[in-house]
């Protein structure tokens, strides 16, 4: 993703936050990294902070500059990645639209990804039932439910 | 003058075994989340894969 990202403000190592600033004004976007039921699995959660403090996670902010947005996320996977790269990060969307849209980012930018990261995803085989499966970014066909991303060795 | 009688402590010179506590704490720092809704998603979804709970 060759798109310069927005410059970001560490919180504390596990909340990043910065300024998406296009045709809507300014808003303040938050990404976390939270824990799970594995240990080993961090989850990549990201929204728009609202004035009340509050979150909006599924908020389409439509302020033209998804690119740039993107790319700060991807630049606050990597630094935090750098400080630990013993995780497995995993990040979906808040809807099956959001879903398909990272999946989109990461089909384009695979190439790019996969030098830096082994991406996988999580597929539902059957009913309620799901595993971990390589990333297949040019199968179309594929409807992944959340994506992985660990920093190579 | 009777001679004093020393006290004198019956120290086990055995130290006890103590009991083994493994202790895994993550090096992420636990944080309350502003993203309770995605945490509860991701982890239904890996409750109900191959991923089991660690």
């Amino acid at each position: 993703m060759t798109e310069q990202p927005y410059s970001y403000d560490k919180k504390y190592s596990t909340r990043y936050t910065f300024v998406s600033k296009r045709k809507h004004g300014a808003i303040n976007k938050v990404v976390e990294f939270l824990h799970t039921s594995n240990k080993l699995i961090l989850n990549l959660a990201f929204g728009d902070l609202k004035n009340d403090g509050t979150i909006d996670d599924t908020a389409n902010s439509n302020n033209g500059d998804i690119i740039k947005v993107m790319a700060t996320i991807i630049h606050v996977v990597r630094d935090f990645t750098n400080e630990y790269p013993e995780y497995k990060i995993i990040f979906t969307g808040s809807t099956a639209q959001r879903t398909e849209l990272y999946q989109k980012i990461l089909k384009t930018y695979y190439s790019a990804f996969n030098q830096e990261f082994d991406i996988t995803a999580l597929e539902e085989v059957e009913k309620n039932k799901y595993e971990e499966v390589v990333f297949e970014p040019m199968n179309n066909l594929k409807n992944y439910v959340a994506f992985f991303v660990k920093r190579k060795k | 003058m009777p001679e004093a009688k020393k006290h004198t402590s019956k120290k086990s010179s055995k130290v006890k075994p103590s009991k083994t506590v493994i202790v895994t704490k993550s090096k992420v720092p636990v944080k309350n989340t502003l993203f309770p809704k995605k945490q509860k998603k991701v982890n239904d979804l890996l409750s109900k894969s191959s991923l089991l709970p660690s």
